[in-house]
């Protein structure tokens, strides 16, 4: 073995001996290396086992003793043939190998004779003569056993709900536990050594490089909802972190992804949702309902009553019988007004007979007359029109709400609304040039103001915001989706025809 | 000479109310009932009538469609809608189909004669409380030029037109809020605006806004 090691690759080592030239101490050396508990490989520039000490030859004798002249690589597989993640360490020995670069403890399992495993650590060191890569030197020792707390804490990733992906700088997938093969449908061979951004589903790789960037730059990604797409090409719904795994050197070196299953929670969330929009729906039929019947069949009684009242006068002649007459007149008119009222304030009737852009006008123009505040109206496109969808009713309430919440609060001179009805969403914007507010110290009742708002708009969708400051006015933008939805048809004015337009402005 | 008057409202209650009201007076004469719109249309065909008050909800042809169909067959026949809608825009189609007057059901008895006189005598006769109603609305704005407008204003009047937020305006441009509500404020004052309904309005008016 000794002139092995001289003849055909030459360990710098031993020609560096205490005297400085091959002498005596070459064959303590050998002998050194013999009897050395750690396995010492010695592979030629094509990576083929050379020599091997005895330890070497215990370590793989286990699995099949690889014989002089096979591959590391081989050799390595022989040593542990199924652990997909530790064969990828064994990979990365075998490029270091190959290319001639130092490598220290890479994490390696070998097998005893009664066929379990136990882990090792491989290292290994370049050999040159006359300034080529000559061969290698690869020693294994068994790595200490992992203490309690460690195996504790392996199971643990191993074993619980959420998955636990790390990867490398590149992206490519180094670990992947048994949660995330439930979650996304890979199995931890299949999926080692390929890209994560695999199950990212089309659109969302924007987000994705994104928050890669963060993390490489050594920040944690915030929590976030997102969706990954599984083996089988279905899309899960996942709450996620990505945050940066640093080497011992306190560089980054990969990143750790933990994701979750939240598509139960998600359900639940669009079932409560939904519940909420069709206590909505069957609240605003029930008041509509009550409206019309106040409006239309009250209304008209009362009609008949003043008619029949008017009748009358010609034919009554007493002065106190024409005063009672009068006084009569004039209270079933008020209980015409009041009726009318009541119903507008209920549900105004019109946002299905005439549509949701006049009935606001109309409800600005009230509103303009009982607070003293001048309003200003604009909308452009047209009109939606036919039964009130739920986003029109919500566009409705939320100006309602913002009306009153200037009536009462914003000592305005002035107020805009604005309405764009475009083809899939609506746009309102409520303008005042009162006192304003400070966002972050929201008096309470304009707080509850503001939060019957959002939740209104969040019915169906949408959205609320507020842009004020002290002594500036308040500003607040909505925005709803135009969705169809499932409600009941309910009954129209033909007056309200096609195109609403025309007549305005 | 006696008014012909053609009656059409589905509420037994309305009708009974609106014809004894009408023969209460002599000069008028009511030459037909209908409960829908197909049948006042028929009973126009074979009376005749001076003029039709209807009912804007009746079941059947309604509405806009009726007043046109209404017009359109008898041009001599004058229209009085009934209505229990207080919406401008319904007036404002409606006059537009052609009809001469809308009167609110529950100005009627004070108001349906008056109504009746003032159409027939070739006026047009919109409820009072309607036209009460209608919003305040100047359509001064505009009357500003732009040339008097800085770059600067000019983007923060056109992004302001559009519905976008000071926030918004302010990420857009690279300014300060506080710039932008200063941008706003002179741009306003230079175009005459004093709201932002008005600033939309200049918006339209210079093209700004593309159609809905």
């Amino acid at each position: 073995m000794p002139e092995l090691l001289d003849d055909r690759i030459g360990v710098q080592g031993a020609r560096t001996g205490p005297d400085g030239a091959m002498g005596p101490g070459i064959g303590l050396l050998s002998a050194a290396v013999e009897r050395s508990a750690e396995a010492v490989l010695v592979l030629d520039a094509s990576t083929r086992v050379v020599w091997l000490n005895p330890a070497a030859q215990r370590m793989f004798g286990a699995g099949c003793a690889p014989a002089i002249g096979a591959t590391l690589r081989e050799a390595l597989r022989c040593c542990a043939p199924e652990r997909g993640p530790v064969l990828d360490a064994a990979s990365a020995l075998c490029t270091a190998v190959r290319r001639g670069r130092a490598v220290d403890d890479l994490a390696h399992a070998a097998f005893r004779p009664d066929g379990t495993s136990y882990p090792v650590l491989c290292s290994s060191r370049p050999v040159r003569a006359g300034g080529r890569l000559a061969g290698s030197v690869v020693t294994i020792r068994e790595a200490a056993a992992p203490d309690a707390c460690a195996l504790r804490r392996a199971r643990l990733v191993a074993q619980t709900a959420v998955a636990v992906i790390e990867q490398d700088l590149h992206g490519t997938v180094t670990d992947w536990n048994e949660a995330a093969e439930h979650i996304f449908g890979w199995s931890a061979a299949d999926i080692v050594g390929r890209p994560a951004a695999l199950l990212v589903p089309p659109g969302l790789e924007g987000e994705y490089a994104e928050i890669m960037a963060c993390v490489r730059r050594g920040e944690p990604s915030v929590p976030i909802e997102t969706r990954r797409r599984t083996r089988a090409g279905a899309i899960v719904e996942i709450g996620m972190t990505i945050s940066p795994l640093r080497g011992p050197d306190g560089t980054v070196a990969g990143a750790v992804q933990i994701a979750a299953d939240i598509r139960v929670r998600k359900r639940a969330e669009h079932d409560r949702h939904e519940r909420r929009r069709s206590i909505a729906m069957a609240s605003d039929r029930e008041k509509l309902r009550v409206a019309r019947e106040l409006h239309d069949h009250l209304g008209q009684d009362v009609t008949g009553l003043l008619l029949g009242l008017q009748t009358l006068e010609a034919g009554v002649t007493g002065p106190s019988a024409r005063q009672t007459l009068r006084w009569l007149k004039a209270l079933a008119g008020k209980v015409g007004e009041q009726l009318h009222r009541a119903a507008w304030e209920l549900r105004p009737t019109s946002l299905d007979d005439v549509g949701l852009v006049s009935t606001l006008e109309t409800h600005l123009g009230e509103w303009s007359r009982r607070t003293g505040v001048r309003a200003d109206f604009h909308h452009s496109g047209t009109q939606p029109g036919g039964p009130a969808t739920l986003s029109e009713i919500m566009a409705y309430r939320v100006i309602q709400e913002a009306l009153e919440n200037a009536g009462r609060h914003a000592a305005a001179s002035r107020v805009s609304l604005l309405v764009e009805c475009h083809p899939d969403l609506l746009r309102l914007i409520l303008e005042d040039d009162g006192r304003g507010f400070d966002l972050a110290r929201v008096d309470p009742s304009v707080e509850r103001g503001l939060t019957v708002m959002r939740e209104r708009a969040a019915l169906v969708g949408g959205r609320v915001t507020i842009e004020t400051a002290v002594g500036a006015g308040t500003t607040v933008f909505v925005t709803l989706p135009r969705l169809p939805d499932p409600g009941a048809p309910r009954g129209r004015d033909p007056a309200a025809g096609s195109d609403l337009s025309a007549g305005m402005d | 000479m006696v008014t012909r008057v053609l009656l059409a409202d589905d509420h037994p209650v309305v009708l009974a109310g609106i014809r004894s009201l009408i023969l209460s007076d002599p000069e008028f004469e009511v030459v037909g009932e209908a409960t829908d719109g197909e049948a006042a249309v028929r009973l126009a065909g074979a009376q005749h009538p001076d003029i039709a008050i209807l009912d804007v909800s009746i079941p059947g042809l309604a509405g806009f469609d009726l007043v046109t169909r209404m017009v359109a067959e008898h041009p001599r026949m004058r229209v009085l809608m009934l209505t229990v809608q207080e919406d401008r825009s319904y007036v404002v189609r409606l006059l537009q189909a052609g009809a001469r007057g809308y009167l609110l059901k529950r100005s009627a008895g004070d108001e349906l004669l008056r109504a009746i006189r003032a159409i027939i005598g070739g006026g047009i006769y919109v409820d009072p409380a309607i036209a009460s109603k209608l919003v305040g609305q100047s359509l001064s704005a505009g009357s500003g030029s732009r040339a008097d407008l800085s770059e600067r204003e000019l983007e923060v009047i056109r992004f302001v037109s559009q519905g976008l937020s000071n926030k918004e305006i302010a990420t857009r441009l690279e300014l300060s809020i506080k710039s932008v509500e200063t941008y706003r404020a002179r741009a306003a004052e230079k175009i005459g605006a004093k709201s932002r309904a008005e600033i939309v309005r200049f918006g339209v008016g210079q093209g700004w806004l593309k159609e809905l």
